[in-house]
């Protein structure tokens, strides 16, 4: 099951990295890193499961999985959403001047 | 736990992620990025990770679309000139991409492999399991560890969400908001009206619950900034800004920052370290009941006031910038 999970998180930050190398659209750039943080999560919450655990809400029934990855996981959810909430203020802003969402017509930075 | 639903749903997340790089229309494809959104929180629910899973819920699938659906509007208005760029087309871009992107995926695999046999928990979250309720009084160890033993983390976790604020205000706001929408039609808005309280009532047992159940002050904020967001869409701007004004948004994510500190600093004062639970002036109570966890249900106030607040904000901060003219955008 751990293999299966780790297959998963692979694919799916490798799909992440390829949107990011890839695909010009800057959306496509926030979906790219969208997916990235999801196979982090996914890899800690998987890394966390213990076959045959039980939520860690107490009393527990039997063994309890790994809380601490949890906590780690909340956080980085609330942070990554803050993170592309400011990614998009930046998209509106860009729009707003080169009147694109592509990178290649980002001429200014260009020297 | 069935592991042919895992595979299943892990089947479908990766089809999905597939299906949101791939499509060229942004709309749809952010919809599908939704839709992995929920099926990562359905195999957060089968991991036994109830908290994670309703964040990821909210958050993730649900203030995260919406945000995208203000600044794809936006920048939908004009459109962006069409074509691909001539002197680096996708076919001649995607072979590289691809090739590092299947070598990192070979790598990570590689290292992850290490990992795949018998876990055993470290001491650390073994204490965690066994010893929270007689440290803390609390009944959900995750809350426990986010609010108590490692509760200067989420302090500055807060920080980083007023932070994500601090800059979006700083980069959209400065125009004069006159301009409104007139909100969704009578039906909707009836129907809106009889939600609300039942949003309302949700968000805070989310919220005050925290500490016996799945929940907190994270999900439950943002439960009700998601109220402020339903009303900024059914009503129209102007409605939701005349009810709960920008300005008492704000000073509900100060009072809670506020609230949280002083909280910690009341610790210090009992001679008990900075956000000192039951080592400071807090008792646990009986263990179960709605006054228990010392001052875990404060904290819990405090980090939903901030988040519910800030989440709010940045969403009216946006959807303001969507109702101005483009002459009249904030330089």
């Amino acid at each position: 099951m751990a293999v299966m999970s780790f297959i998963t998180v692979s694919l799916l930050f490798a799909l992440g990295l390829f949107t990011v190398l890839s695909q010009r659209n800057v959306f496509k750039t926030v979906i790219g890193l969208t997916l990235m943080e999801s196979a982090v999560l996914l890899l800690l919450i998987s890394w966390a499961y213990i076959p045959g655990g039980s939520a860690p809400i107490l009393p527990l029934q039997g063994k309890g999985v790994d809380p601490l990855p949890h906590s780690f996981t909340l956080t980085a959810i609330v942070i990554g959403a803050c993170d592309i909430a400011l990614a998009f203020a930046f998209i509106m802003k860009l729009h707003r001047f080169e009147r694109s969402v592509n990178v290649d017509d980002f001429r200014r930075l260009k020297g | 736990m069935s592991e042919h639903l895992l595979a299943f749903l892990y089947f479908f997340i990766l089809l999905t992620a597939f299906v949101a790089i791939f499509l060229d229309d942004l709309l749809s494809s952010f919809i599908s990025l939704s839709v992995t959104g929920v099926l990562m929180a359905t195999v957060f629910a089968l991991l036994r990770a109830p908290d994670v899973a309703l964040t990821q819920a909210i958050i993730n699938s649900g203030l995260v679309t919406s945000l995208f659906l203000v600044a794809y509007s936006r920048t939908q208005r004009t459109p962006p000139p069409a074509g691909e760029c001539v002197e680096c087309p996708f076919w001649l871009r995607w072979p590289g991409a691809a090739l590092v992107s299947a070598l990192f995926a070979a790598v990570l695999f590689r290292g992850l492999y290490v990992f795949s046999g018998e876990r055993i928990p470290g001491s650390t979250s073994a204490h965690y399991l066994s010893q929270t309720l007689e440290e803390t009084g609390a009944l959900n160890v995750v809350a426990a560890i986010l609010l108590d033993y490692r509760a200067f983390d989420t302090l500055g976790e807060t920080t980083v969400i007023f932070t994500a604020v601090f800059g979006i205000s700083l980069l959209l706001s400065g125009g004069k908001y006159v301009h409104s929408g007139h909100g969704l039609s009578f039906i909707v808005k009836r129907g809106m009206a009889l939600l609300t309280p039942f949003i309302l009532l949700y968000a805070a047992s989310i919220l005050f619950l925290g500490h016996l159940t799945p929940g907190g002050g994270f999900q439950g904020g943002s439960v009700f900034a998601t109220a402020a967001i339903l009303i900024c869409v059914v009503y129209g701007t102007n409605f939701e800004a005349a009810r709960i004004s920008p300005k008492s948004k704000e000073t509900f994510e100060a009072g809670g920052a506020v609230l949280f500190v002083f909280i910690g600093l009341l610790g210090i004062a009992w001679g008990g370290g900075f956000l000192a639970n039951l080592s400071g002036p807090f008792s646990a109570g009986t263990p179960g009941s709605l006054f228990s966890g010392g001052n875990m249900l404060l904290l819990n106030l405090a980090v939903g006031m901030k988040v519910g607040a800030g989440l709010s904000s940045i969403f009216y901060t946006m959807i303001k910038i969507l109702e101005l003219e483009d002459d009249s955008w904030p330089s």
